[in-house]
């Protein structure tokens, strides 16, 4: 094992590998949020108790998101990867670790909006059908807006999982605390930045957690 | 206002939901759907502004086949029927003041001074301190008032309740079934009323009808069917039922309207000098008018006597 003092393994290791993770864990967040939240859209709405129901699109998608749903993240990112090449030019570094979280990201998000969504009292949407509202009107008025509480607090358990990923992204060459972790702590047995890397993991949760509860707290 | 005729509807693979509904509804009614549940009553109600499609038969409102609109047409024909839910179906994120709003928001009609006119409905439904509270602020006879401001805001010529007051309150109820009255008599809003509770019924409508397992047993004047033909609500009477019957007796029920035959009873045991007792009597209020009805029990000797007497006198009664 080779010995680091406090200045060098925080400066050159460590702090690097948290804005890596931070640019990782934003970027394939806000992209599985705009991808998940347009698949929960065609979901809710193609759903056979939906505004306009269509098996074939209902189905399609939803088998989709079971499958990549069902393939643990570490399987996925690898499995991927000649799509990663294919898209990004190369499967190393942040990029590329954001289009992949965001494969498996997109279908969770997809899935948990839906689920809020679904929580919305028919009755209400019958309502505003009764006074003459459009569908879209419905989804975005209604259904969308109604659900925004549940959403805050499903999107701030999303963002934890998706940290995981980027953890899990470390191990294939996107960087990040995972990687850091793992090369150093891990492979060289350093055990001080081991549990500097868990220590920071920790906070990085207990923030983005203690947000959501404040957040969904003052929306409710 | 509205026919319905002929209309049946069935789900695949199942009995029909509705068969054959043959009802007319006249501008200025309030007009009562009742039945147990499952009897078809709210779809039939939601066949009304087109929520629920059907199979065969017509439903014309105002003069309009509502089968020949298009999507957009049909929008703006719900624009024109109000309807209120049992759950109130308010919008929890917004203030009584937006719900109140948001079907002018959504058909994106100019109306002038509305805000004027969402202070004016609030002042009907006597809620005017409420205007920027939040639904969950409100108890159930607060919101119910919301989503009648809401349903009225529209200028609808028609109001559909679907069982409005049955998760109310005795006493709150009774202040919405006042609401309703004065909005069809101020307004001169027909309304149509689907509902279990015969109480509902016999205090705001002026003619229903009966719906069973999707046919409609019978429609007509409500006191009318009260007094004359009560057997057609015997399903969903219970509460009213005469309990356990002793056998070789028989049970009558006489009706006393206002004014004639005052002293039915009285009469009856003096002049026939039968033997009777009284097994169950009171006053029901129907709209604004009262009627008395008293369930007498004779023995089956002493029946032909009663009943010749009774018919002598020209009382209404009839044998349960």
């Amino acid at each position: 094992m080779y010995e680091y003092d406090w200045q060098t393994m925080l400066m050159k290791i460590i702090l690097p590998g948290l804005r890596e993770t931070i640019f990782m864990l934003v970027g394939s967040f806000v992209a599985s949020v705009i991808f998940g939240f347009l698949l929960s859209l065609v979901l809710i709405t193609t759903d056979p108790k939906g505004l306009r129901p269509n098996r074939a699109i209902y189905e399609t998608i939803s088998v989709v998101i079971n499958v990549l749903r069902s393939i643990p993240f570490v399987i996925l990112i690898i499995a991927i990867i000649p799509l990663t090449r294919l898209i990004c030019g190369t499967s190393i570094g942040i990029g590329p670790a954001i289009f992949s979280i965001a494969v498996a990201g997109s279908p969770l998000i997809a899935r948990l909006l839906e689920n809020c969504f679904k929580e919305i009292n028919p009755s209400l949407v019958e309502a505003a059908k009764s006074f003459g509202a459009s569908d879209w009107q419905i989804t975005y008025h209604v259904i969308v807006k109604e659900s925004i509480p549940l959403v805050v607090s499903q999107m701030t358990f999303a963002v934890v999982s998706i940290l995981g990923f980027t953890a899990i992204a470390g191990t294939v060459g996107s960087g990040g605390l995972g990687a850091v972790a793992l090369t150093y702590g891990y492979q060289n047995f350093n055990d001080q930045i081991m549990y500097s890397t868990l220590l920071i993991l920790i906070l990085i949760v207990e923030i983005l957690q203690i947000s959501g509860n404040v957040l969904y707290k003052k929306i409710k | 206002m509205i026919e319905i005729k002929n209309l049946s509807k069935t789900y695949d693979g199942k009995p029909p939901v509705l068969q054959g509904i043959q009802l007319r509804i006249e501008a200025g009614d309030i007009y009562g759907l009742v039945g147990i549940s499952g009897a078809g009553k709210s779809t039939l109600l939601r066949c009304i502004n087109g929520l629920e499609g059907f199979d065969s038969g017509s439903v014309t409102v105002d003069g309009t086949d509502i089968q020949t609109l298009n999507k957009k047409q049909l929008r703006l024909l719900r624009s024109r029927i109000g309807m209120v839910f049992q759950q109130f179906s308010l919008l929890e994120r917004k203030t009584v003041y937006e719900n109140i709003r948001f079907p002018v928001k959504c058909l994106h009609y100019k109306v002038k001074d509305l805000d004027q006119k969402i202070r004016e409905v609030l002042e009907l439904v006597e809620l005017s301190d409420k205007i920027h509270a939040l639904p969950r602020s409100l108890s159930g006879g607060q919101k119910q008032r919301v989503a009648i401001a809401r349903a009225l805001i529209t200028n609808p010529k028609i109001l559909l309740c679907d069982e409005a007051t049955s998760a109310l309150d005795p006493n709150i109820t009774q202040s919405i079934l006042a609401l309703l009255r004065k909005i069809n008599q101020e307004l001169g809003i027909t309304i149509v009323v689907v509902t279990h509770q015969m109480s509902v019924v016999k205090q705001i409508c002026n003619r229903m009808g009966v719906l069973s397992e999707g046919k409609l047993k019978v429609a007509g004047d409500v006191q009318d069917i009260f007094l004359n033909k009560r057997d057609m609500l015997d399903d969903f009477m219970g509460e009213e039922s005469n309990g356990s019957r002793p056998e070789r007796q028989t049970h009558l029920e006489i009706i006393q309207r206002v004014g004639e035959n005052e002293d039915i009873l009285s009469d009856l045991a003096i002049q026939s000098g039968v033997k009777f007792e009284v097994v169950w009597g009171g006053l029901n209020k129907y709209r604004d008018t009262v009627a008395g009805s008293f369930t007498i029990r004779v023995s089956d000797e002493d029946f032909p006597v009663v009943e010749r007497h009774l018919h002598n006198r020209g009382v209404e009664w009839r044998k349960i």
